[in-house]
């Protein structure tokens, strides 16, 4: 049926019960009745990369998934990357290195350059390259946003601890 | 931007999947597997089914798997599953995992899906190369039963297959490589993760210096990937240099019926055409 | 106001740092509210229905469909519309442009709202809109400038540019021994900001509110004060941070007007966010341009002539023209100088500002005339270059204020290793056999100054407030003007608030022509130096403090402390006053704008050469841009962080510019028909490599109190050029048409 159902979201590990239409997209759902406005949308055709969030770890495009695909996946925004007031090292160093101008594209990007680096440390620089193209930043300060998700990489390298 | 009202359905089985899109498809029922095609066309609103019935809730349909001298691609394997190359998979994987870099992008490769991409049927598919390449046989199940239908009876043109509205396209099997089968892929898009103008798979034997065997696949380039038969005629029996290369481009150039859009003209996909060939040749034996 | 720094106020102890972004916690943990992120209690969704065609009339409307549909509210079409007190075919100020808000059923452009729906939700506004189905009477629409008629076009302001000529134009061509007439090609394009225009608007009675995002807070809220026929006290606008603007939200656009109107009629907040998909339409571009370049060198290779024609394309209602020819004044010293603007009406939305307007498209064609120069010369490009060198303004004869060009050639060249060049193209290959070719441009930019107000007010605990109704759309406004306003008081940043992006707040002028740090941060510095100022007759005074009796001395201000000017040892700390004055805040205020006589007695441009190197494939002729240096003077460098930025950011737009962007017009219809971020192409991370940007060391004792020049346009505007010279060195082939297309090689 088209009418709403009732599902709930758990978004930064927080369960959010909201009643959604089948065709809310997962972006939408988020801003609109989650209230986590961090997650921006630019294109809304799966193209600019705004909306990146993570799903179950793996970085995904939220204005292409249906809110109702996503009960009971695990949905991690920019809003829960600083843990209270301690910002993540990414969010440091992307302040640090200048890697945000406007700040729209900003969230999406922090949301892919957290996701590739959990799902996949030892990536080389070329293809973070590679994978940092997925999003757009009109301002555009892409030189920046390298240096900053380098660092990331960097520090995730030394950080992660070896598989048990 | 936002897609037009449709019904969601939760199928309990692939079966109950094949029974509602039959009760549903004159209505404009569809399914619904990695999505990252089919929603954005739906936001634009050139898409709107009356129902989507989600192949996202169903276990098992995620992992390939080894089935004889084939690899088993299910419904819901995503293009990031053939990220890293799986031993078990020989050259096949090692290859699909070459392949799959240039699949959208990182985020686009999380949910999209192999089956989905073929059903899609985009012309410039890398899976669809891949396939044709392989000599992939699709596994279909619709409420009739299932078929399988070998790729090369798969397209009809861009953006259209064989596929009956009622059928779901469960999964893919694609023959396995010899273990000393050399490949190449060489893609060339305008920008960084855009559709590709053009590529080209190929996958060749080499015995001393004589080519062996070889496939020679184009994608991008006509209104639907193939192998090129008069390629790959140019290059068995002969010499793995670039000469034979040269010549095995010029006879795809000389055969392929190559698009052009808005900003590419056809003359300039034919010339590609011989270019990707060459360089993918040249990467095989590399 | 003198026009030079005092050089008893401390400058540098914020100013010149690297400072990090102010904002930046807000950005990077999504705290940061843009407008779309604004949804009040009881909010209408709208969505607008754009035409389809280009011309032609409406016919008709679905409207029961529409409003039939579950969650509609209303549909505003030209038959319902509320009255609107402003004209929108009137051109009350300078910046304002004819709009569409469903006056009547005439369609001039693809794009153009020829309807709005409103629903509870957006899905529902969404549903309605599409139900509405309109048919069009279609004309034929004119969308290609080179089937056009040109026209002249009569100076009158912003948009319809000025030409000018210097010297005998006919005596600059004939005495030419070697010449070039050369057409060079400029595509439509989009700005395309992240963020996507949007508005809330809500009425409490005869008072508005807005949030919006604008990069003229003041003049917006006049503009939509004369549309409702409300005093401009009456309209309040929200807008902290932009999502970008680059020149598209600087001036209300008709959608805003018809959400506005839209909340009035029903009594409800409304809400309006364009898709992606509308920004191709009523948000202005930068226009098409057909650009003649005749060039002319005397034996001794000086310029005898630069003849500029540029033709650009508008709308069939109103004028944008981009000033393209305009970018030939005052850079290079030839004997005779013209600049020509034609225009031809399309049936197209009128173009307008787009980072470095003019400049941009004219240096474009302007750099690529002078390599094709250099070449007829058989010189180096950097030399044609030094050896036309102006020293004065071309034509005027004015003093430059400052200019730093010399070291923006030669140092940018040492860096990116020019020596050596093969003058010659195709000479040069890399490792993989790629073709490889250097090519550079000169970048010049102009330094207006606007007119702003600040106040600051100095508290009793030594911190200050600062504010202004700046905006920072990206650019770093809330940082660099905090710095400023630090300055001016000698207090750390950290002991500063500053207030920007709300329209209660003085008036901060435009965020645009690479003129806000200066024009802000003038008048930030002024509002602090009237504190200093009160301070110090309060403390020459004041028998208690050690500065009384000083009362004429000049004061400085340094570390919360207030200095008699050269003597170090009478001194007293900010607080200490104010406390014995009874502990109440301090407030100042403070203006700045050019004096006219200074604007009229210099020549103020900011400078800067770039230099790139591109590498072809052979076989395939696709360009990657592999390097580029650019070394820029401009002024004094409030935050080099933040200025690197900007300037990194221009030379991207620079690679978009020469190699990407470009919106195609069906010819059937006039729709755009790569109206989207699939089809309009703007770089990603993997076509950008290889970026270098220097500052020039530039003391401007003229330019304006501070010594500010701006950096967010300069960056683009040799870097298209540059570009292009350097496809040419890498080919042989001239392409003189942007974007650059792979075709356009393999025809060539």
């Amino acid at each position: 049926m088209t009418d709403k159902t009732k599902i709930t979201l758990t978004v930064n590990g927080t369960g959010h019960a909201i009643d959604v239409a089948p065709r809310k997209t997962l972006a939408d759902a988020l801003r609109e009745d989650c209230g986590l406005t961090g997650t921006h949308l630019g294109c809304e055709h799966g193209v600019c990369g705004a909306c990146t969030i993570t799903v179950d770890g793996a970085p995904v495009r939220s204005c292409l998934m249906f809110a109702v695909q996503a009960e009971g996946a695990d949905i991690r925004t920019v809003e829960g990357l600083a843990n209270g007031p301690d910002l993540s090292p990414l969010q440091q160093f992307f302040i640090e290195e200048h890697a945000l101008q406007c700040g729209f594209c900003t969230p999406g990007f922090l949301m892919l350059i957290d996701g590739t680096l959990k799902q996949s440390p030892d990536i080389t620089d070329d293809e973070l390259t590679e994978i940092l193209s997925s999003n757009l930043c009109r301002c555009t300060g892409y030189r920046n946003i390298i240096r900053a998700a380098r660092r990331a990489l960097d520090h995730a390298r030394t950080t992660t601890e070896p598989a048990a | 931007m936002k897609p037009a009202p449709f019904a969601y359905y939760r199928p309990t089985s692939l079966e109950d999947a094949a029974a509602r899109l039959a009760e549903g498809v004159d209505d404009g029922a569809m399914i619904l597997a990695g999505g990252q095609s089919l929603v954005p066309m739906m936001a634009l609103r050139v898409a709107y089914p009356s129902e989507l019935i989600d192949l996202n809730v169903l276990p098992d349909l995620g992992t390939p798997f080894i089935d004889g001298t084939a690899l088993v691609v299910p419904a819901l394997t995503r293009h990031a599953s053939f990220h890293k190359a799986d031993p078990a998979f020989g050259v096949t994987g090692r290859m699909m995992a070459e392949v799959v870099r240039h699949i959208a992008h990182y985020p686009i490769r999380q949910r999209g899906t192999f089956c989905g991409s073929l059903a899609h049927a985009d012309p410039s598919s890398e899976w669809a190369l891949t396939a044709n390449v392989l000599g992939a046989e699709l596994e279909l199940l619709s409420t009739r039963g299932t078929r399988r239908v070998p790729i090369a009876d798969w397209c009809d043109g861009a953006m259209s297959t064989t596929r009956e509205p009622d059928e779901i396209l469960v999964a893919t099997h694609l023959p396995l490589l010899s273990e000393t089968t050399r490949t190449g892929f060489c893609e060339i898009s305008r920008r960084a993760g855009d559709f590709a103008l053009g590529m080209a798979l190929v996958a060749i034997e080499v015995q001393g210096d004589t080519i062996t065997a070889a496939r020679v696949g184009l994608g991008g380039i006509e209104d639907a990937p193939r192998r090129i038969a008069e390629a790959e005629a140019e290059l068995i029996g002969q010499p793995a240099t670039p000469d034979t290369f040269a010549k095995a481009a010029d006879a795809a150039m000389a055969v392929v019926e190559a698009m052009g859009d808005a900003t590419t003209p056809p003359e300039y996909r034919r010339d590609l055409a011989g270019t990707v060939i060459r360089r993918a040749l040249a990467q095989a034996i590399a | 106001m003198p026009d030079t720094l005092d050089r008893t106020i401390r400058f540098g102890s914020n100013s010149g740092q690297p400072m990090t972004r102010r904002d930046g916690i807000a950005k990077v943990t999504g705290a940061a509210t843009f407008t779309a992120d604004n949804t009040p209690d009881n909010v209408l969704h709208a969505v607008y229905v754009p035409a389809t065609i280009a011309r032609g009339r409406v016919t008709s409307l679905d409207v029961a469909a529409a409003e039939a549909h579950p969650g509609v509210t209303h549909v505003l079409t030209p038959a319902n519309r509320p009255h609107l007190h402003g004209d929108p075919e009137a051109k009350p100020t300078m910046f304002s442009f004819r709009i569409e808000v469903l006056q009547d059923d005439t369609v001039r452009y693809a794009g153009q709202p020829v309807a709005m729906v409103l629903g509870e939700t957006l899905e529902a506004a969404t549903e309605g809109a599409r139900l509405l189905a309109p048919t069009y009477e279609m004309a034929p629409p004119r969308v290609d400038l080179d089937r056009a008629e040109p026209y002249d076009v009569e100076p009158g302001g912003f948009g319809r540019p000025t030409g000018a000529s210097h010297g005998d134009i006919d005596a600059g061509h004939r005495a030419a021994v070697k010449s070039v007439d050369v057409t060079y090609s400029t595509a439509p394009q989009y700005h395309n900001a992240m963020e996507t225009h949007a508005i809330v608007a809500a009425w409490d009675g005869d008072k508005l509110h807005l949030d919006v995002p604008t990069q003229a807070l003041s003049m917006s809220c006049a503009a939509y004060a004369s549309f409702f026929d409300i005093p401009v006290e009456n309209v309040t606008i929200n807008s902290p941070y932009l999502g970008g603007g680059f020149g598209s939200k600087a001036v209300p656009i008709g959608p805003n007007i018809l959400a506005i109107l839209a909340a009035r009629m029903t009594g409800r907040p409304v809400k309006l966010m364009l898709t992606r998909q509308q920004m191709f339409g009523p948000t202005g571009h930068r226009g098409a341009t057909r650009q003649r370049l005749r060039l002319g060198i005397d034996e001794d290779a000086s310029l005898t002539v630069i003849d500029h024609d540029s033709l650009s394309e508008t709308s069939s209602f109103d004028d944008f023209h981009e000033p393209a020819a305009g970018a030939s004044q005052g850079l290079y010293a030839a004997g005779a100088l013209r600049s020509v603007h034609r225009g031809a009406r399309l049936d197209i939305g009128t173009p307008g500002a787009m980072r470095a307007p003019g400049e941009a498209s004219g240096s474009a064609a302007l750099e690529c005339a002078m390599d094709e120069m250099a070449e007829a010369a058989g010189m180096d490009p950097l030399e044609f270059r030094l050896k036309n060198y102006a020293e004065t303004e071309p034509g005027t004869g004015r003093p430059y204020s400052s200019k730093a060009l010399r070291d923006c050639y030669l140092q940018g060249a040492e860096r990116f290793g020019w020596a050596g060049r093969p003058l010659a193209p195709r000479q040069m290959r890399d490792e993989n056999g790629l073709l490889t070719g250097w090519g550079m441009g000169t970048a010049l930019f102009p330094c207006p100054m606007f007119m702003a107000e600040a106040r600051a007010t100095l508290r009793a605990d030594g911190s200050a407030l600062f504010e202004t109704s700046a905006v920072d759309m990206g650019q770093g406004a809330l940082t660099a003007l905090a710095q400023i306003a630090a300055d001016s008081l000698g207090l750390p940043v950290d002991n500063v608030e500053f207030r920007a992006g709300h329209s209660s707040l003085p008036d901060g002028g435009v965020a645009g022509g690479s003129g806000h740090t200066a024009t802000a941060g003038g008048a930030l510095h002024a509002a602090g130096s009237d504190v200093i100022r009160q301070l110090g007759e309060m403390a020459a005074a004041d028998p208690a403090s050690p500065l009384h009796g000083a009362g004429n001395a000049s004061f400085v201000a340094r570390h919360g402390r207030l200095y008699v000017d050269g003597d170090d040892s009478r001194s007293e700390p900010f607080a200490d006053i104010l406390s014995r004055a009874g502990g109440a805040d301090l407030v100042g205020s403070g203006s700045a704008s050019r004096p006219p006589e200074t604007a009229a007695q210099y020549a103020m441009y900011s400078h800067g050469a770039v230099f790139a190197e591109v590498k072809v494939d052979p076989d395939l002729c696709q360009v990657q841009v592999t390097r580029l240096v650019g070394a820029f003077a401009a002024g004094r460098i409030i935050n080099p962080k933040l200025a690197d930025s900007q300037l990194l950011g221009g030379l991207i737009w620079g690679i978009s510019f020469a190699l990407h962007e470009e919106a195609h017009h069906d010819p059937v219809t006039g729709r755009i028909v790569n109206a989207d971020f699939a089809g309009y192409h703007v770089p990603v991370n993997a076509d950008v490599r290889g970026l270098e940007v220097l500052t020039v060391h530039e003391d401007d004792p003229h330019v304006n109190l501070l010594g500010i020049k701006g950096v967010g346009e300069i960056g683009i505007v040799g870097t298209v050029g540059a570009i292009g010279n350097a496809i040419w060195h890498a080919t042989g082939h001239r392409i003189r048409r942007f974007p650059i297309r792979i075709e356009d090689l393999l025809k060539a």
